[in-house]
């Protein structure tokens, strides 16, 4: 979506409920590597990449984003997924290795931050915000910075010891960030293209929702390759992503629309002026400009 | 402090494993192979049988000699004199298996068939 009316001048600050866990041991990055759907053994110090983490049907449980910091590695992944992630993870470490895992949902705390100038609210935290980048993770005081690209814009995101969040959002509010709550967090996401658990889950395959990026099929075997090699030499995919565009945003859920089949609607949002929504749609229907639905409401469609 | 200094965090997470006594069938091909493997260390090394996480259907098998590593976690079994230890985290995975040799330029060596998987991986290597 290159038009980006909707951004806050400066900055929103929103804090992203989500799971955190920490791999630690020397085998930290090797025992991941066998498990998510990206090469993690090269990962550098401080480096971030980002990951999937598979069932053995393809399918989505939990997108992580790592961190490397030495032997303990930070894995930032969905609301709510955490305690199956840890589960998943700790099944099958080798007798041999040197791997543990722990929870820090209540350490670590997730703020996002968007907007056209958001480094205007990083003043004061003891930062140069040239240092900030898409591949790594920049440590400020006890926290850690980095950056996204979605679509055409940067999403900064940073991880801070929940004892200090209060904190650091008063140093970004005086600085000219506003907070946001979730109902216009999901307006954003939905409109900058970024996906959450709604749509990243065991419904959905990685390349129906346009992850190809994180899909490395040259990295060796994990849970899911099977499928995901088998869907890549097909070239075919059976459903795809789309973003809607509308007066008033369709039901979350299963729609069935005439001559197009079913549409699963993963996300909406309604705010001043309109709605929006992500939706999973027939491949075939790609092409298609608008879809009308059985209310009659029509939805301006947009590949993502 | 760094970001992982502060409280907050719990002790490593661990899954409770149900601890089964192992048994395992191996082919006369399996033992001959095994026997040639060891290469004549079979009174000092141990063959370690393991299930790791991985794979394109969950766990991955891995077979290593190893000098015997004598903790007390693993189950010893003896398959014609030699040692095969099997830790006991892995024991319901790999009980009631069987070990095969097959000595085929194609898709040959040890082959494992496992009661326990629900599925396998083209490659025979994966299981879950």
């Amino acid at each position: 979506m290159s038009n980006e009316s909707f951004l806050h001048p400066l900055a929103e600050v929103f804090i992203l409920p989500s799971s955190i866990s920490v791999v630690q041991g020397t085998d930290a990055l090797e025992h991941l590597n066998r498990s998510l759907t990206t090469d993690t053994t090269q990962l550098k110090l401080h480096g971030k990449q980002e990951s999937l983490l598979c069932n053995a049907n393809g399918r989505i449980l939990d997108r992580l984003t790592l961190c490397n910091l030495e032997e303990r590695v930070i894995l930032v992944g969905n609301h709510g997924t955490g305690g199956d992630t840890r589960q998943q993870l700790i099944q099958g470490v080798p007798w041999d290795q040197d791997v543990a895992i722990l929870d820090g949902d209540t350490a670590i705390g997730h703020l996002k931050l968007v907007g056209k100038a958001v480094d205007r609210c990083l003043v004061g935290l003891d930062l140069d915000s040239t240092d900030i980048d898409l591949q790594s993770w920049t440590e400020f005081g006890n926290s850690l910075i980095s950056r996204t690209e979605v679509g055409d814009s940067l999403v900064t995101e940073i991880l801070v010891p929940t004892a200090e969040i209060d904190n650091l959002v008063n140093i970004l509010i005086d600085n000219g960030a506003i907070m946001i709550d979730s109902d216009r967090w999901s307006e954003l996401r939905i409109r900058l293209g970024i996906l959450d658990s709604n749509e990243m889950n065991p419904s959905n395959l990685p390349f129906e929702l346009g992850l190809h990026e994180l899909v490395k099929l040259d990295k060796g075997c994990y849970p899911g390759q099977e499928i995901h090699a088998r869907m890549d030499s097909k070239g075919r995919l059976a459903r795809t992503l789309v973003r809607l565009d509308c007066n008033a945003p369709p039901a979350v859920g299963k729609h069935v629309i005439p001559g197009i089949g079913r549409v699963v609607v993963t996300s909406n949002a309604q705010y001043e002026g309109g709605g929006v929504a992500l939706a999973i749609i027939p491949n075939e229907a790609k092409g298609m400009d608008e879809l009308v639905f059985d209310d009659g409401s029509t939805a301006k469609m947009e590949l993502i | 402090m760094s970001i992982l200094g502060g409280d907050g965090f719990t002790l490593p997470v661990v899954t409770p494993v149900e601890v089964v006594d192992v048994h395992i069938e191996f082919t006369d091909s399996a033992k001959s192979a095994m026997k040639e493997n060891m290469g004549g260390d079979d009174g000092s090394h141990v063959l370690i049988i393991s299930a790791q996480s991985g794979g394109c259907s969950g766990y991955l098998y891995d077979m290593k000699i190893a000098e015997d590593p004598k903790d007390s976690n693993f189950q010893r079994l003896d398959a014609d004199g030699i040692t095969v230890l099997v830790h006991n985290k892995d024991s319901p995975l790999l009980n009631g298996i069987r070990v095969d040799f097959k000595d085929t330029l194609m898709g040959g060596g040890f082959q494992i068939e496992n009661p326990n998987a629900d599925r396998s991986c083209g490659c025979g290597q994966s299981f879950g």
